[in-house]
């Protein structure tokens, strides 16, 4: 045994050396080239997004008003929004905004989604249909539900309801617009993440006896968990970036019963001359979407939901 | 060999491409750092002006009679005309300021006019009044608003007044007469709804600053013009009675419904139904300022399916001792020169080209419903197409014995944004008259400490 171990890689070891070396290069060059393909995109991102993050960064620590000089006043800004009752509103109808969201275009897009995936005929008509309104504008959708919604014609004279002019009734209105807007978006991920559901599984529920309830809760729901859970969760930091619609249709209004913290950092920003506390807003805004990714992530992880 | 030569040459191809992105990449920073970039928004030889228009016909008659016109005269600079949405170009004019850019002629307002001087954004233009006799061609009280610590940074865009626009057929038709006080006021609003009609058409869907129109209508018509310049001064306090009260009674006039129809629906109501209503005799009166006369028109007489007529008058006294005549100095904009401009020279060459030519900005009024420029002008520089109710209306200015002040002209730009975000949870019972008041008083009290007022004329 030993004898023959001298022997054995006399020639081997020169050969394996030169490949590993070739491999070794191959691979940095591989890599050096895959970064390269990178610069331009990382000259971009840190022009756009990291290098104005790191400005808003610092303008959060600032009494700069957008216009002029700026200086440091410590976390006031952070300290400010404890008590600003305009923050505070406005994180208050996120959270509502946020709950409308989740629950409305949730159950619409599975429910959409569960309905087409037993469709054979015309479901592309049908899928056409639904995700039409999330390719339209944003303008233009709130201008047709602008009218939809006007107490003098449309669903508002019927109704005898001011959808858009009522506090009470603002802000849902102008969700479920958002709603319409984004559910059909919905339904087509979630149609796609049904049909690589093994239909298998369905086939053998259905000789054991259970309806189609049963398999959209026991098959459907635990095999698109992943989507289902990622779409949760982009739907909730879409719901905090909510801005066009509230925009459009009402400015936050009647009186700031649908300011939301993005329209409401936008004022404060241009209207009010708050540049350097509208920047704090923004950062709070942004942690509230890092907090939520990142909660996302540990789930993902701990629950094993890649599986 | 032939594989080798073919490996060398993807490598070389390779390296190329890598270089050249990376190139490009880098090229693309540098770019992005250059001073040009950073300087003028123009850059070049060009004067670049960022505007925003009523309508496109106003901008056709812009481009043509006053760019294109001024560009003919082979200037050093020809002017770039470049045209903002006007909800959002206050805010990208900021926005590029900030970040050392921005165009070479500014537009803007008398409110954020004092700040931007702060900053030094705006280039001086006291030797070009000098130069071009500006201060004999403009009206004073406008040129005074441009003054900030006695030095010239910018001229008046257009100038207006509030106006209060009724249906003349409806009156005449009813044989009402413009109540001149209170009491005829409210005697008339009591028999307009008893008619099922709204008094005052009213609403802020299609612009939020509707509500400091109302707050405009308080401060000068109740309070009266001296109470509130004296709050401008700082003689008295926005918490003065004379100011809670007139806010109270039009809070009063929205809860009972003769605002806009009813607090929601103010929230909803366009400028096409405040015309339309008031053109078809559904409201008496619609409070408003001369921009109106550009579109209100339309809404009246045949071509619109009513036999309405409209016409304008002056707003009643809402306070014993307020006079009735009081009309409003309002100025629609304000013009300076960016201080980076590459030439200010040239840039101050357009600015006096707006300001030269009385009668050509009356035929703007009258082609394209363009609002004249703070000059001074006659009424025999009004052309015959120009609508008598229209020339009126500057005639008027013109004649004035109590001038008012609006708000958007003389407060600060914190304390104007507050009249209008104040104003509307006032109405809506989020806060009382006096928690309005207060927090105005508050608001405008830092913003003079911080010296970003507006000048008041003498």
């Amino acid at each position: 045994m030993t004898s023959l171990a001298p022997s054995e890689p006399r020639t081997a070891p020169v050969r394996s050396e030169g490949t590993r070396a070739r491999r070794g290069m191959l691979r940095r060059r591989t890599a050096l080239i895959g970064w390269l393909f990178l610069v331009p995109l990382m000259v971009v991102n840190l022009a756009v997004v990291l290098a104005p993050s790191l400005q808003a960064i610092w303008y959060s620590f600032t009494d700069w008003s957008g216009i002029g000089d700026a200086a440091f006043i410590g976390i006031d800004n952070y300290t400010r929004m404890l008590s600003d009752q305009g923050f505070l509103s406005a994180l208050w109808h996120n959270l509502q905004w946020t709950a409308i969201s989740l629950v409305v275009p949730t159950f619409l897009g599975l429910l959409g989604a569960f309905l087409l995936s037993r469709v054979r005929r015309g479901a592309v008509v049908f899928r056409l249909v639904y995700f039409i309104p999330y390719t339209v504008a944003s303008v233009v959708s709130a201008a047709a539900w602008r009218t939809l919604l006007s107490p003098t014609e449309g669903f508002g004279a019927v109704f005898g309801l001011n959808f858009l002019g009522s506090p009470q009734l603002a802000l849902p209105s102008v969700a479920l617009v958002n709603t319409w807007a984004f559910w059909g978006f919905l339904v087509v991920v979630y149609l796609s993440a049904m049909q690589a559901v093994n239909p298998a599984l369905y086939e053998a529920a259905s000789l054991d006896g259970a309806g189609p309830v049963r398999q959209f809760v026991s098959i459907t729901i635990p095999n698109i968990r992943p989507t289902l859970v990622f779409m949760t969760m982009q739907s909730i930091i879409w719901s905090f970036l909510a801005f066009d619609f509230v925009y459009i249709l009402t400015n936050g209004g009647p009186a700031g019963a649908t300011e939301v913290l993005s329209t409401y950092m936008y004022r404060t920003a241009f209207s009010g001359l708050e540049a350097g506390y509208a920047s704090a807003i923004g950062i709070v805004l942004a942690s509230i979407s890092g907090v939520i990714v990142a909660a996302y992530h540990i789930l993902r992880k701990s629950r094993g939901w890649d599986a | 060999m032939s594989t080798m030569k073919n490996f060398l040459d993807i490598q070389a191809s390779r390296r190329a491409v890598l270089a050249g992105a990376g190139g490009a990449s880098i090229m693309a920073l540098l770019a992005a750092c250059t001073p040009g970039s950073l300087t003028s928004g123009s850059g070049s030889t060009t004067t670049e002006l960022w505007m925003t228009f009523n309508s496109k016909e106003a901008e056709d008659w812009f481009q043509k009679n006053l760019v294109d016109a001024f560009n003919s005269t082979d200037p050093l600079a020809p002017v770039k005309l470049v045209v903002k949405q006007l909800d959002t170009m206050t805010q990208q004019t900021q926005t590029a300021l900030a970040a050392g850019s921005g165009p070479d002629l500014i537009v803007s307002s008398t409110s954020y006019v004092p700040e931007f001087v702060k900053a030094g954004y705006f280039a001086p233009l006291d030797d070009f009044a000098t130069q071009f006799g500006w201060v004999d061609r403009l009206l004073p009280w406008a040129l005074e608003t441009g003054k900030i610590d006695g030095i010239l940074y910018s001229l008046p865009t257009s100038y207006e007044t509030m106006i209060n626009l009724y249906n003349k057929a409806l009156f005449e038709a009813k044989g009402w007469a413009l109540p001149t006080d209170r009491d005829e006021f409210e005697a008339l609003c009591e028999e307009a709804v008893g008619l099922g009609m709204v008094p005052i058409a009213e609403g802020n869907a299609d612009w939020v600053g509707v509500s400091e129109w109302l707050a405009t209508t308080v401060f000068n018509h109740y309070a009266g013009p001296d109470a509130f310049r004296q709050a401008l001064t700082g003689e008295i306090d926005f918490t003065d009675p004379v100011f809670v009260d007139g806010f109270a009674l039009f809070n009063d006039y929205f809860q009972k419904g003769w605002i806009g129809g009813s607090v929601d629906r103010y929230f909803t109501n366009t400028f096409a139904d405040q015309y339309s209503a008031v053109a078809t005799g559904k409201a008496l009166f619609h409070f408003t300022g001369s921009w109106a006369t550009i579109d209100a028109p339309s809404y009246f007489g045949p071509d619109a399916g009513n036999d309405g007529e409209w016409d304008w008058g002056a707003y009643p006294s809402f306070r014993d001792g307020v006079p009735t005549e009081v009309w409003e100095l309002s100025l629609g904009g304000t013009l300076s020169i960016n201080a980076k401009a590459p030439s200010v020279e040239d840039a101050a060459q357009f600015l006096d080209y707006l300001n030269s030519d009385p009668q050509k900005q009356a035929r703007g009024m009258a082609e394209a419903g363009i609002q004249p420029p703070a000059i001074q002008m006659d009424i025999s520089d009004f052309p015959a197409s120009v609508d008598e109710r229209v020339s009126r209306i500057y005639q008027t200015i013109s004649e004035s014995q109590v001038p008012g002040y609006t708000t958007w002209t003389f407060l600060p730009a914190k304390s104007d944004a507050y009249v209008i975000e104040g104003w509307d949870k006032m109405i809506s019972g989020a806060i009382t008259p006096a928690q309005y008041a207060q927090t105005l008083s508050e608001t405008y009290k830092q913003e003079v400490a911080d010296g970003f007022v507006p000048p008041l004329p003498a």
